[in-house]
């Protein structure tokens, strides 16, 4: 049986390679040859054209990838400058702080600000030092530029200071041309306004207000702002000024709080 | 609406707000994304949702802030209650709609706190034409202004627009 087997698939073959042999040698083979290759040549044109240019492409390839790398590298170097910028700007913020504080003639405790006020009612700051740092309810809170606020709550490792642009703060002030007295309170909109100026009392936009120093709180001679505008309160006996602070309150980022 | 995403995203909004909100100011004005949030809770899910978004948000203004403590929890819970009771009967769909009902929100959350500060703690320095044009509106302006980009992602974020009944 497997003999059988054997000797058909043997005779198969041998039929196949006679069949092979004879069409190979034969015109009709050689012209069915050229024929379809003929056919297959502008498919094969495009295959070669295809595997050209991927053999060009293989270089850009290459430079694309180191190209990515390098734009990975100019990315790095960028972040690495604006930080060293970042940092040097805190330390020369730092730095006039400083200076600042061995400038003036209170003892005072340095924070950070790490929260500001959330409402749109009141005007606060959070600042990272508490009473562990030895932070007390109504200090005085200044920067480098002039008057912040006061602190109100404290906590262990943080604390609010109530800001000048509080309507719930008051601070006795003095207008440095005149030394024309009045009280500050806050206003919305990043503004303050002083009351309690008397109507014959020569108060003009552009003269330089500081604290008074009354009361115990805020000490004297601390600048706070200019005035931007005067007005008079209709029915009452006193004019008013309005008063842009020295500084930008909501970009603060290191206040000195003093210890009287 | 899920409790846990509800509360994830207004403790987001309130740590932009608490963090970077302050440099976004326009002459002393800044949005308020929680109102934002608790306007677009009470609308798209109702008033318990709403209500209990105010009351969240409220209690991180009061424990974060130097204002008077309760005085936000309970202004925007209402606002979250009132506008969530009225929502049935609002177009949600449209931008206008939405951007209107956070301004109105926001100017009478800020005029119902100016009257409750002006009661307990007796201001009279400051009227409340002085705070309308100083404070409220344009804060409530930049809020609405706001709400405008932030709905959209709100919407798409919930998948709102796949669920006929909210819309």
């Amino acid at each position: 049986m497997r003999n059988k087997k054997k000797r058909i698939i043997l005779t198969i073959l041998a039929v196949v390679i006679a069949v092979i042999l004879v069409v190979s040698i034969s015109s009709a083979a050689r012209l069915a040859r050229i024929n379809i290759t003929d056919t297959s040549t502008p498919i094969l044109k495009s295959l070669r054209s295809f595997f050209e240019l991927l053999e060009k492409i293989t270089p850009f390839a290459a430079i694309e990838e180191e190209n990515k790398i390098l734009h990975e590298r100019v990315d790095l170097l960028t972040r690495i400058q604006v930080e060293t910028l970042a940092v040097s700007d805190e330390n020369a913020r730092l730095r006039n702080l400083l200076d600042f504080r061995k400038m003036i003639p209170y003892t005072s405790i340095p924070a950070q600000v790490i929260g500001r006020d959330p409402s749109n009612w009141s005007n606060s700051l959070i600042i990272d030092k508490g009473t562990l740092s030895g932070i007390k309810t109504n200090m005085a809170v200044i920067s480098t530029r002039g008057l912040v606020g006061r602190i109100v709550e404290t906590g262990k490792l943080s604390s609010k200071a109530l800001l000048i642009t509080d309507p719930n703060i008051k601070v006795g002030v003095l207008i440095r041309r005149n030394r024309q007295g009045g009280i500050l309170i806050g206003m919305p909109g990043g503004r303050c306004k002083i009351i309690y100026i008397p109507l014959d009392s020569d108060v003009r936009p552009g003269d330089k207000v500081m604290t008074a120093g009354l009361g115990s709180i805020f000490p004297k001679g601390i600048l706070i702002g200019g005035i931007e505008k005067v007005g008079r309160e209709e029915g009452r006996l006193y004019k008013y000024a309005i008063l842009k602070p020295s500084q930008d309150l909501s970009r603060l980022e290191e206040v000195l709080c003093i210890i009287r | 609406m899920k409790r846990p995403s509800l509360y994830i995203i207004l403790i987001a909004a309130f740590l932009i707000q608490l963090l970077f909100l302050d440099h976004i100011k326009i002459m002393g004005a800044k949005p308020d994304l929680l109102v934002i949030l608790v306007v677009f809770f009470a609308i798209f899910f109702g008033p318990g949702a709403g209500a209990e978004a105010g009351f969240v948000a409220g209690l991180f203004k009061d424990v974060y802030s130097l204002d008077i403590f309760g005085v936000n929890s309970v202004l925007l819970s209402l606002v979250g209650l009132i506008v969530g009771a009225l929502s049935p009967n609002i177009f949600k769909e449209s931008k206008l709609t939405q951007g209107l009902i956070v301004f109105v929100s926001s100017v009478l959350c800020m005029i119902s706190h100016y009257f409750v500060s002006a009661i307990i703690l007796k201001i009279t320095y400051i009227t409340l034409p002085e705070y309308l044009c100083n404070l409220i509106l344009p804060s409530s302006l930049y809020t609405a202004i706001l709400s405008l980009l932030l709905f959209p992602i709100l919407i798409s974020r919930y998948r709102l627009k796949e669920i006929a009944e909210y819309l």
